[in-house]
C-alpha cells in the first residue's frame, strides 16, 4: 500500500491567533470596565445614604434648637440615624476592594467620620435633657493593626448582642482634625486600638468578656438578662394558662 | 510586592484566558481543513492487521482483565495479535498468563527487566508483523468498540497514529476522582488539538500507529523515561499527523496514593520539559504549526505559572484560614448568610476574569463530560477542581527542580 508523502511544512494561521487575542483582550477590557462601573456605583450609593442620614440629622438638630429642648417621649435611639452601622460595614468592604489609598473612599471615610461624631454630640444632647444614658462606645482604630482587626471582630459582635448599643469608629490615620479634637476631648493617646466607654478609656485589645465587664455595659447585660427574664415568665405563665385552659 | 502580585496575576489570567478561548474557537468550528473525516474501510476484508502489545511488569492482579477485554474486541480474530510482554515480573504474571498459552491470537513473551518501559515495546515490535501496532498498559482495559472505532482512521493515508479518549476506571481515592475529571477535561483539549494537528503525546492505553512509523523513524527511545511523548514530537517532525479517536474509550486506573502520583506527574512533567528542549531547534524553527508556536510554548508556560501559583496559593489559603480562627476566637461561630447585592458580589476585574475562566473551565467539562463521553455533567467530584491546583503546583516545582538540576549535570559532563 503505497502511502501519500507526510505532510510538508505546516502553517500556521496567525488570522486565529490575532483574533484569540483581541477577544481575550476586550474581555479584559470589559472586566475592567464592569469593575469601575460597578465601584462607581457603590460610591454613589454610599454618597446618597450619607446624605440622608446627614439630612435627618440636620432636621433633629434644628428640632431640638427649635423646641429649645427635646421632644423626650421619642425614644432616645430613634432618633439617631440607625443606618449609621451599616454604612460603617460598607465602607469597609469599599477599602478592601478599591484600597486605602483611594481618594473616594478616603473622602467618604471623613465625610462619615464626622456624621458620626455629630450623631454622637445629638445623643449626649439628648441624653442631658430627657434624662436618659445612653451607652456610647468610641473606638479609634488603625488599618494595619493586628490588634484593630480583633477589635473589630467583638465590636461586631457585641453590637449584634445589645442593639442599642452605639459603636463609634474613628481611623487614628485619617487626616480630620475633628477626630483629633475628639482623642483631645476624651484624653486619648494615639495608640490604638482604644475604647472609650463612659468617662474611661481602654488602650489595647479588649476580649468580649472584658468588655462586659466594664460597669457601663454590664449594666446593659444585667437589663438585658432581667428583661429577657421577664419576658420569659410571662411567656410561660401564658403557656400555663394555656395548658390549664386545654387541661380543663 | 502588591505590584509584582498583581502583574502575575493578570498575566497567568491573560495567558490561560487566551489559552482557553483558542481552544474553545478551534472546538466550535476554526480548525484545520480535513481533520474531520474519516472514509472507513468498506469491509472487514479490508481492515488492517493489527498487533497490541501488552508489556507488563508486576501486573498479576490486572493483567488477566486487560487480555480478556482486548480478545473480546469486536474485530476480526484472524487479524488481531495480543502481544503480551512480561518484563521479567517478580510476582507471578508469568504463571497468570500462561492461561492464553493456547490461544492463537495471544503470542507470550518473556524477557529480563531492563529498568524501562521502552525497551519491552521494542522488543514486542520486533515479534509484530502486522499493518498496525499499539500498545495497552496491563492496567488498563478497552471498551468493545475501541478498536474498530481508533482503526477507521487509518483508512486516511495521511493518518500515522491515532489516540484514544482515555477514562478512569472506577476511582476509589480522592486522588483518583481528581484525575477522574482532569481526564475528562483532557478528552476535549485532545479533541481540540486534535483539530489543530497538535496532539503531542501517545499514551501507553491503546494508541495505535502504522507498522511503519517504526520502520522509517526507529524504536522507542529512553526519552527521559516518557518515550510515548519522544515518539509523538518524532512523528511531528517527519510530518506525520495524529488523530484522536473520541469514540475509542479505554479505561485505566489512575495512581491510587499522592506520593504515587506525584512519582508519575513528576516523570511526566519532566519529560515533558527535557524532550521539548531536545527537540527545541525543530519547535523554535516553527516547522510543527500550532505545536511550534503555541501549544508547546503554553505547555512550557504553564509549568512555570503553576510554580510560581503554588506559593501565591497557600498564602491566600492560610490567611483565609487565619482570618477566620481570629475571628471565631474573637466572637464565637457566627453563621454569615451571604446577600447578594451591589456590595457583596465581587467587583474587582481579576474576580469577574476568574468567573470567567471558570465558566469556560465548566464547558469545557460539559463538552468532556456529555458530548464526547455521554455521561452526566453534575458530580460531586467535580469539587476536586479545587485541590487541584495545589498538587499540580506541587508536581510542577518539583519538576522543574529536577529538571534544572539534571541541565546541570550535563553541562558539567559536556565540559569534560
Amino acid at each position: 500500500m503505497e502511502h501519500h508523502h507526510p505532510n510538508p511544512k505546516r502553517k500556521v494561521e496567525w488570522i486565529k491567533y490575532i483574533v484569540t487575542f483581541l477577544v481575550t483582550a476586550g474581555l479584559f477590557v470589559s472586566a475592567f470596565y464592569v469593575s469601575r462601573v460597578i465601584a462607581e456605583k457603590r460610591v454613589a450609593e454610599i454618597r446618597s445614604i450619607q446624605d440622608s442620614i446627614s439630612l435627618d440629622l440636620l432636621s433633629s438638630e434644628t428640632q431640638f434648637s427649635l423646641l429649645n429642648d427635646s421632644d423626650c417621649s421619642q425614644d432616645g435611639t430613634s432618633i439617631l440615624a440607625p443606618e449609621l452601622g451599616q454604612m460603617g460595614d460598607r465602607l469597609s468592604g469599599m477599602e478592601t476592594d478599591l484600597g486605602l489609598d483611594n481618594p473616594d473612599v478616603i473622602q467618604l471615610k471623613k465625610y462619615y467620620s464626622l456624621l458620626e461624631i455629630k450623631d454622637y454630640m445629638l445623643a449626649r444632647e439628648y441624653a442631658k435633657n430627657c434624662n436618659v444614658k445612653p451607652v456610647t462606645v468610641i473606638y479609634f482604630y488603625k488599618n494595619d493593626c493586628d490588634d484593630c482587626t480583633k477589635q473589630g471582630y467583638a465590636l461586631t459582635a457585641l453590637r449584634e448582642k445589645y442593639p442599642t448599643l452605639r459603636v463609634y469608629s474613628f481611623d487614628a490615620d485619617l487626616n480630620l482634625s475633628a477626630i483629633a479634637t475628639l482623642q483631645t476631648i476624651t484624653k486619648v493617646s494615639g495608640k490604638v486600638p482604644t475604647l472609650v466607654i463612659g468617662t474611661h478609656a481602654y488602650t489595647g485589645f479588649q476580649s468580649i468578656d472584658d468588655i462586659e465587664k466594664i460597669p457601663e455595659i454590664k449594666k446593659l447585660k444585667d437589663k438585658m438578662i432581667k428583661d429577657e427574664a421577664s419576658a420569659k415568665a410571662k411567656s410561660d405563665s401564658s403557656e400555663k394558662t394555656v395548658s390549664e385552659e386545654t387541661h380543663q | 510586592m502588591d505590584v509584582v502580585l498583581s502583574i502575575f496575576t493578570y498575566t497567568a489570567l491573560f495567558l490561560s484566558l487566551y489559552f482557553q478561548l483558542f481552544l474553545l474557537l478551534t472546538y466550535f468550528g476554526w480548525r484545520k481543513p480535513g481533520m474531520e473525516d474519516r472514509p472507513g474501510y468498506r469491509s472487514d476484508a479490508d481492515l488492517p492487521s493489527v498487533s497490541i502489545i501488552v508489556p507488563c511488569y508486576n501486573e498479576e492482579r490486572t493483567v488477566k482483565k486487560t487480555i480478556l477485554s482486548l480478545l473480546a474486541l469486536d474485530y476480526p480474530r484472524e487479524k488481531l495479535n495480543v502481544i503480551v510482554v512480561d518484563d521479567g515480573s517478580k510476582d507471578s504474571t508469568w504463571q497468570v498468563v500462561q492461561e492464553f498459552a493456547d490461544n492463537p491470537s495471544v503470542m507470550l513473551l518473556q524477557k529480563k527487566n531492563e529498568g524501562s518501559k521502552f525497551a519491552a515495546l521494542n522488543f514486542g515490535l520486533t515479534y509484530a508483523n502486522t499493518d498496525i501496532v499499539g500498545c495497552l498498559d496491563a492496567d488498563s482495559s478497552v471498551d468493545k468498540m475501541a478498536l474498530r472505532y481508533s482503526v477507521s482512521w487509518f483508512s486516511r493515508s495521511d493518518v500515522y497514529g491515532v489516540v484514544p479518549s482515555m477514562v478512569i476506571d472506577s476511582p476509589k481515592s480522592i486522588m483518583q476522582y481528581m484525575q477522574k475529571v482532569e481526564y475528562e477535561l483532557s478528552t476535549y483539549l485532545r479533541q481540540a488539538l486534535h483539530r489543530m494537528e497538535s496532539i503531542y503525546v501517545t499514551p501507553g492505553p491503546l494508541t495505535l500507529f502504522r507498522k511503519e512509523v517504526f520502520d522509517k523513524l526507529g524504536p522507542y527511545r529512553e526519552a527521559h523515561h516518557t518515550e510515548d511523548l519522544e515518539i509523538a514530537l518524532r512523528m511531528h517532525v517527519a510530518g506525520m499527523r495524529i488523530a484522536q479517536s473520541k469514540e475509542s474509550l479505554v479505561y485505566t486506573h489512575g495512581p491510587r496514593t499522592w506520593p504515587q502520583l506525584l512519582k508519575q506527574r513528576v516523570r511526566w512533567t519532566y519529560g515533558f520539559l527535557k524532550n521539548v528542549q531536545d527537540y527545541r531547534k525543530q519547535i523554535f524553527s516553527g516547522e510543527l504549526g500550532d505545536l511550534s508556536v503555541f501549544i508547546l510554548p503554553i505547555g512550557f508556560i504553564s509549568v512555570i505559572v503553576s510554580v510560581i501559583s503554588l506559593p501565591v496559593l497557600l498564602v491566600n489559603l492560610y490567611s483565609s484560614i487565619h482570618k477566620e480562627a481570629v475571628q471565631i476566637a474573637v466572637s464565637g461561630i457566627h453563621l454569615h448568610v451571604p446577600m447578594l447585592d451591589l456590595f457583596t458580589v465581587p467587583s474587582q476585574a481579576y474576580a469577574l476574569l476568574g468567573f470567567v475562566s471558570l465558566a469556560i473551565l465548566f464547558m469545557t467539562l460539559i463538552i468532556g463530560r456529555r458530548v464526547i463521553l455521554k455521561k452526566p455533567i453534575f458530580s460531586f467530584d467535580l469539587l476536586t477542581l479545587f485541590i487541584y491546583p495545589f498538587f499540580s503546583g506541587w508536581w510542577s516545582v518539583k519538576s522543574l527542580y529536577n529538571a534544572i538540576l539534571s541541565k546541570k549535570e550535563v553541562w558539567a559532563s559536556n565540559q569534560k
